[in-house]
């Protein structure tokens, strides 16, 4: 096979091409039938009613919004891992940073598919234009989300440009700034959604912010590393120890601060004795216990197998990788449904808008009186829109050059 | 602020989106003439309506039928169908603005649970299956039946039940209309349908006639009020405003309940007694006010026999004939047609200490003991204190599960100022209800606290009076036998000893078999019954049970005049509706058996005509220049601007004075049961049957089961409406926590109420507004709602032989949590 | 002409919570199977109409919830495409249902639990026909609704259908702006309390205790 380029960086490598298997061009179609059931699902929720969803009046938003949390910080981990070597010009990661974008490009796409599916009139999507309304953190998670995604898609180009020797190294950088500043703008953006509605005693706070960034930078720096992991064993890439070492204990540290800001949040909650300490007994002893505990169990394995140097072996690393992005999931999970698990005025009255189903009923036994769990609806769902990432990711690795270039 | 790119329309919605407003249901399919513009409405000549959107409305003015408060309201009616009932916008006579189930009534006309055409049942009673027929093979079946029962077993073969559904001039509700005429006619038997009767019953004891409130806006007069077992928030909801507004300006509450109802909640003093202890605590406050002399005496003197002497060998009131003179003949009694007797009752002149008739002495003895022609007497005020003294507070209060505080409290409350007394149906409901009443209308004459504003005894009710010609064109009656002696009637085939077969049994604007006592026991006698004809809108419980079931109109599709409310008023209710399907209305059923049965003649004349009967041509209606004419035009007109019960204090007795002492005492209804000739003089305290721990029922079933109104229920009507559902969805039962976890129940499980009489499995809800011992259960669900069983099936069928009334909650039960399958 | 501020009194002395309100605003607006907008809730025990404290020394009251148009809504502020939006000469907050995206943000941003009902399903009405008012605005599916203080009334001149509907006549309705109107007057007479007031929302709803 031929490479499009004969220009020559002074590597002693090939250029880098895009990586085609068997295997993958299976992997490419099952995905895209999982995406096109996934639509099927889709135009079945709109026909039938969003009522098939477990989603109801006192707990609006589900698991759709909990995974437009959990990959808009995929997202912006990724490309905060990407861009930060390049702009600072250190060693990077081992040259992976043009995987880590397009992973970073398909959770973006994701996480607004994810939107567009809670959306209860997707046909209106065009009124977030027409009828935009600036005060909105919502509108402005939109603005800086498709900012963000054109960023990102200019910094792919950018990327595979300045390998090919087209595009300056200054040009690179500032890209590099751009893209960073907007992966940070975009989870914070994202937690303002949440973080500035004084409804929620549990989501009104100003470290919401910061910690969402925290999250996304464990959460998609994991998912890069698993990425990487499967790539590099599936003899696509070559990656160093050294590097993977590196990332891994970076993950330990971003684990580690993300873990910080909770403690920081509890201590905050509980200490006055007040109305926050419900919270806080909520989440440790209360109907999302299971998720507080998995998230600290995770965590903490994750730094275990991070800070171990015995630990630090490719099978340890992926699981800790997998442990981090369940423990961010657990996290989406306890804000989204914790938001809502205790209403500000709860006083007994009738109850308006539907009940859940018999089956909504007893799955939210099974979650100890959770105000909220998953319709078997939105499961399908969901897994449609994986299906779609994962066709997007497969196909991004079919059709584009992303294979690392060994740098100087 | 955000800023919107549209200016608002004239409305104020920047995209008011049209509705269809003819979308085609299939709820209603199959309906002959349901669309469509506006129908003309006979008789009805003032069709308000106005023209919004292009869209024409009808207004029409319409009551409701139902016995709390009867309010009257308007109905817009677009494209021939109700669309929302409202009050009017110029306000009603009293200001009263219905209730959510008068609001929401209008979704009963296409229910998919009403009844449409006549049914005949097929397989056995109650299993619900029916097979459709004509009016015609319908009437021809009865009739054919009724006729043979009648030239068979007599005329009073054929039974009679009305319940209070349905009520108004021409309706068959409270033994009204053409119904109630055709059931005279054919001298029926009439099922009293013994519900709330005892308190009537017991307050006609001392006034001659069931005591009722003054008129309700009249309450801003009083000082004090005392609610006895009643709450207005829950049941006469129309009269909570006019109390709330007195009390906003002084006037104070006194609440006597076992339970915090609403109500109470809102009273200034909330007295919390054992469930069927009020006439004991009544009787408790007489002593204390005959003990301190805190009794108004001129009342007593001027208004009531109290100085009328009794005589001791035989407890007859003495009478000027035992003084040796004459008894001169009175007017003819116009029900008896014979001529009435004068003897006058004879009372002690301290003046000239000698024996003279009551009304002929100025200076009477209250108290003491005489000998007058060697007759032994004293008062019956000494009569009276006699009783009472067997109730001092020490021993009351601790009977009655109050302090002696309390008791003083109300005693001193009661015997100063204008006090109004009123008592609820819930007091009334144990078997010593009768002595409720009477008790409580004895306390009000004690202290003179009514028959002038701010000062009443009694429940509210008035009814306009009609002209009972118009019940009895052939001068015959129904014959009333109570159905809580249908058991033993049925039994025995006895009345009285003499056979009484009774072979047919109509039932129109009741539900008896959820409304009554004792399910189980019911069904027995209904089953020995050959022959039963339902007249009903929905598939009630009753209409299941029926042979014949025959659709009625519901009230919002005819035009009738309303005679009954908690003011004097009379009004108009509209045609709102046309009748669905193949119903007819009360009248016209009852026209339709007249037919059948030869009667034809008397059953002649149209709607129009015998509204103008019944109202025109009443005496009241005369003198007052009432007319049908006027009532349509005005919508409602008030027939007693003042509204004072018993105004004058001149009561309906032989004396025209309240009754002190009772010389001779009737039970309600006689039907030959055994009656204690000890009972009823002066008020006196029994307790319950079975809600008391000492009762031999109690010793099986140790708590007390209550009922309380269901805010999405009047009694059972709108069972069938999905919004009332949606505010109740369930059958629920209260529990105080300390009993439920005895018996390992949790907040919101299923539990089964349990006696011999029967079962019924309800959600349980944790409540502490009453003591431990009692549950309480809101009333009104039919068999179908029930997971299993149902609360009629519990109730009692004892009757107190005087009040002959069903005591509802006179009852004792168990709990268990439910297991399915038991 | 400055704006009005229109809002409501309850008088938690008169409500019975009887529910005749909630389901009047249920007909006026034709809302659909199972949804109410505004409600009776008691304030008392833990179940509806049950009372707090230990026997006898019991209390209970009532209040009823709807939208509360606010001063400072919440959830005009986040809605992404001003569906809901407050109108400046009177202070209503209303809601846009053609506009509306059923994103469900207001929802998640109002801190007065229920008031706002998302059609999850097409509206169904038992009944089989629309009823209430002819200018009550339809109501569509996979889109927010609330208390619109009968804005369609207010439009004729007449005051909001649960005003009217309250058989205890403890509701009243009018402009605070203007001191001299019947709810201010009664605010400033008589106590009153609000709901989530440290949310500084501003509700225009006041609670007379």
């Amino acid at each position: 096979m031929t490479d499009k380029n004969n220009v020559e960086k002074n590597t002693g490598e090939s250029q880098a091409k895009p990586y085609r298997s068997k295997k993958q061009l299976i992997a490419i179609i099952v995905c895209a039938f999982v995406a096109a059931c996934g639509i099927g699902l889709w135009m079945f929720q709109l026909a039938g009613g969003m009522v098939n969803t477990n989603m109801r009046n006192l707990d609006a938003w589900g698991l759709y919004i909990i995974m437009f949390m959990l990959f808009v910080g995929l997202s912006a981990g990724g490309l905060i891992v990407s861009s930060v070597p390049k702009l600072f010009g250190i060693k990077g990661f081992g040259g992976i940073s043009k995987l880590a974008i397009w992973t970073s490009i398909c959770c973006t796409i994701l996480a607004v598919a994810f939107v567009v599916v809670d959306l209860g009139g997707p046909l209106r999507v065009w009124h977030l234009f027409a009828y935009a309304n600036l005060t909105s953190p919502l509108m402005w998670d939109i603005i800086v989300l498709s900012l963000y995604l054109i960023i990102s898609i200019i910094y792919l180009w950018a990327t595979l440009r300045s390998e090919r020797g087209q595009g300056t190294a200054v040009a690179l950088r500032a890209i590099s700034a751009i893209a960073l500043i907007a992966a940070v703008a975009v989870h914070t953006v994202t937690a303002w959604i949440f973080g500035l509605q004084i409804a929620h005693e549990f989501w009104y706070t100003a470290l919401l912010g910061p910690w969402f960034v925290s999250s996304a930078l464990l959460s998609g720096l994991a998912l890069v590393l698993i990425v990487a992991i499967a790539l590099r064993k599936a003899g696509y890439i070559k990656l160093e120890s050294a590097n993977l070492i590196k990332m891994t204990r970076l993950l330990g540290v971003f684990c580690a601060v993300d873990l910080y800001f909770f403690a920081c949040d509890l201590l905050t909650s509980g200490f006055p004795g007040g109305s926050g300490g419900e919270v806080v007994a909520m989440l440790t002893t209360g109907p999302l216990a299971m998720f507080f505990w998995a998230e600290i169990i995770f965590g903490i394995c994750t730094i275990i197998v991070a800070f171990t140097p015995a630990l630090r072996k490719p099978g340890f690393i992926t699981c800790a990788a997998i442990f981090s992005v369940l423990a961010i999931f657990a996290k989406r999970v306890q804000i989204l449904v914790g938001g809502f698990q205790e209403a500000n005025i709860s006083y007994p009255t009738v109850s308006s808008g539907p009940e859940l189903s018999a089956a909504g009923k007893t799955l939210a036994d099974v979650g100890g009186a959770l105000i909220y769990t998953p319709s078997p609806l939105e499961i399908g769902l969901v897994v449609g829109v994986l299906g779609l990432g994962t066709f997007l990711l497969l196909l991004g690795l079919r059709m584009l050059p992303l294979k690392p270039v060994e740098e100087q | 602020m955000s800023e919107n790119a549209e200016k608002p329309s004239d409305w104020g919605y920047p995209h008011l989106t049209r509705r269809s407003f003819l979308k085609t249901t299939t709820a209603i399919a199959g309906t002959v003439a349901l669309g469509g513009g506006m129908t003309s409405f006979a008789g009805c000549s003032n069709t308000a309506s106005r023209t919004m959107n292009n869209v024409e409305e009808a207004v029409k003015t319409v009551s409701c039928c139902w016995t709390c408060q009867y309010c009257q309201y308007n109905a817009v009616v677009r494209d021939g169908r109700i669309v929302k009932l409202e009050p009017k916008k110029e306000g009603s006579l009293r200001g009263s603005r219905m209730c959510l189930r008068g609001r929401s009534r209008f979704r009963a006309l296409n229910n998919p649970n009403r009844i449409k055409y006549p049914l005949k049942r097929i397989g056995e009673r109650g299993e619900d299956k029916w097979e459709q027929i004509t009016w015609d093979e319908a009437i021809e079946t009865i009739a054919e039946k009724w006729k043979k029962f009648r030239d068979e077993y007599g005329n009073r073969s054929i039974a009679y039940y009305w319940g209070s559904g349905n009520a108004s001039a021409l309706a068959s509700g409270n033994f009204g209309g053409l119904m109630g005429r055709f059931a005279n006619v054919m001298e029926c038997t009439w099922l009293d349908y013994c519900t709330d009767m005892a308190l009537g019953y017991g307050t006609s004891r001392a006034l001659g006639a069931a005591a009722s409130q003054n008129e309700a806006y009249d309450i801003k007069n009083a000082d004090k009020v005392f609610m006895w077992g009643i709450s207005y928030t829950d049941s006469w909801w129309q009269l909570w405003w006019p109390l709330a507004e007195a009390m906003e300006h002084g006037t104070q509450l006194y609440v006597i309940d076992p339970s915090l109802s609403t109500t109470a909640s809102k009273a200034d003093v909330w007295v919390s007694n054992k469930a069927g202890t009020d006439p004991i605590i009544i009787l408790s406050v007489m002593n204390y006010l005959v003990e301190h002399k805190l009794y108004n005496h001129d009342f007593l003197l001027k208004h009531t026999t109290a100085c009328v002497l009794v005589r001791k060998d035989n407890n007859m009131l003495l009478r000027m004939s035992d003084l040796g003179v004459a008894p001169e003949e009175g007017p003819t009694d116009p029900l008896t047609g014979k001529a009435t007797v004068i003897d006058p009752p004879v009372v002690w002149d301290t003046a000239t200490n000698e024996a003279v008739a009551h009304d002929k002495s100025s200076e009477p003895a209250l108290s003491g003991d005489f000998v007058v022609n060697g007759i032994k007497v004293d008062t019956s005020f000494d009569r009276l204190t006699a009783e009472l003294s067997k109730y001092p507070p020490e021993q009351a209060a601790k009977i009655a599960g109050i302090s002696v505080e309390e008791i003083e409290t109300l005693a001193v409350a009661q015997s100063n100022g204008n006090v109004y007394n009123i008592p609820g149906y819930a007091s009334q409901a144990y078997a010593n209800g009768g002595e409720f009443g009477h008790a409580l209308a004895m306390l009000a004459l004690l202290t003179g606290s009514l028959g002038r504003p701010g000062a009443s005894v009694g429940a509210t009710w008035w009814s306009f009076p009609t002209n009972g010609a118009f019940l009895a064109p052939t001068g015959t009656g129904v014959n009333a036998v109570p159905v809580l002696g249908m058991s033993t009637i049925m039994e025995t085939g006895k009345l009285k000893g003499k056979e009484y077969p009774i072979k047919s049994l109509l039932v129109a604007a009741g539900n008896p078999i959820c409304s009554s006592a004792s399910t189980n026991d019911m069904l027995k006698w209904w089953n020995k019954i050959e022959f039963i004809v339902v007249i009903d809108i929905q598939f009630s419980d009753t209409a299941r049970f029926a042979d014949i079931l025959l659709p009625a109109t519901h009230a919002l599709e005819n035009e009738d005049i309303m005679v009954s409310s908690y003011y004097p008023y009379v009004g108009v209710t509209e045609k709102a509706s046309e009748p669905v399907y193949e119903t007819k209305s009360d009248a016209d059923i009852a026209r339709l058996f007249a037919e059948a049965m030869g009667f034809g003649k008397y059953f002649e004349k149209s709607d129009d005509d015998y509204l103008r009967e019944i109202i025109d041509e009443s005496p009241t209606a005369k003198k007052l220049g009432i007319t049908v004419e006027r009532i349509r035009k005005e919508k409602e007109i008030c027939f007693d601007e003042k509204g004072i019960r018993f105004e004058g204090c001149v009561f309906p007795t032989e004396t025209g004075k309240a009754n002190i002492y009772l010389e001779t005492v009737a039970p309600r209804i006689d039907w030959g049961q055994e009656l204690d000739p000890e009972i009823g003089h002066v008020p006196t305290w029994f307790p319950p049957h079975e809600a008391w721990a000492d009762s031999e029922s109690s010793q099986k079933y140790p708590l007390i089961l209550n009922s309380q109104r269901l805010r999405t229920r009047w009694h059972t009507g709108e069972f069938e409406n999905e919004w009332m559902l949606e505010v109740s969805p369930e059958p629920t039962v209260k529990i105080n926590p300390v009993d439920a976890e005895k018996r390992g129940i949790k907040d919101g499980d299923y539990v089964e109420v349990f006696n011999d009489r029967g079962h019924a499995v309800a959600r349980a809800e944790y409540a502490n507004d009453r003591h431990p011992g009692v549950l309480i259960y809101p009333k009104g669900w039919q068999m179908s709602q029930f997971k299993v069983g149902s609360w009629s099936e519990l109730t009692s069928p004892y009757a107190d032989p005087f009040a002959v009334n069903t005591s509802f909650m006179d009852v004792a039960v168990d709990v268990r949590p439910w297991i399915e399958g038991r | 002409m400055s704006a009005q501020r229109l809002g409501m009194v309850v008088d938690t002395k008169r409500c019975v919570g009887c529910h005749t309100c909630a389901v009047t605003c249920k007909i006026e607006n034709n809302i659909g199977d199972g949804v109410f907008w505004n409600r009776t809730m008691t304030v008392g025990g833990d179940s509806i109409d049950s009372a707090s404290g230990t026997y006898p020394n019991l209390s209970k009251h009532y209040i009823t919830l709807a939208c509360q148009h606010c001063e400072n809504p919440a959830c005009t502020r986040v809605c992404p495409v001003g569906a809901t939006y407050k109108r400046e000469e009177d202070g209503v907050v209303l809601q846009d249902y053609d506009k509306c995206i059923g994103c469900r943000m207001c929802i998640a941003a109002c801190p007065y639990t229920g008031v706002r009902n998302f059609n999850w399903e097409e509206p169904q009405h038992s009944i089989g026909y629309d009823v209430g008012d002819a200018d009550a605005p339809a109501h569509q599916k996979h889109t927010v609704e609330k208390c619109m203080m009968c804005a369609h009334r207010l439009a004729r001149g007449e005051e909001p259908a649960c005003i009217l509907g309250c058989l205890a006549k403890a509701r009243y309705f009018g402009d605070f702006n203007d001191p001299q109107s019947e709810v201010s007057k009664l605010i400033s007479s008589r106590t009153y309390k609000q709901l989530q007031v440290e949310d500084g929302t501003n509700p225009s709803v006041y609670f007379l205790v």
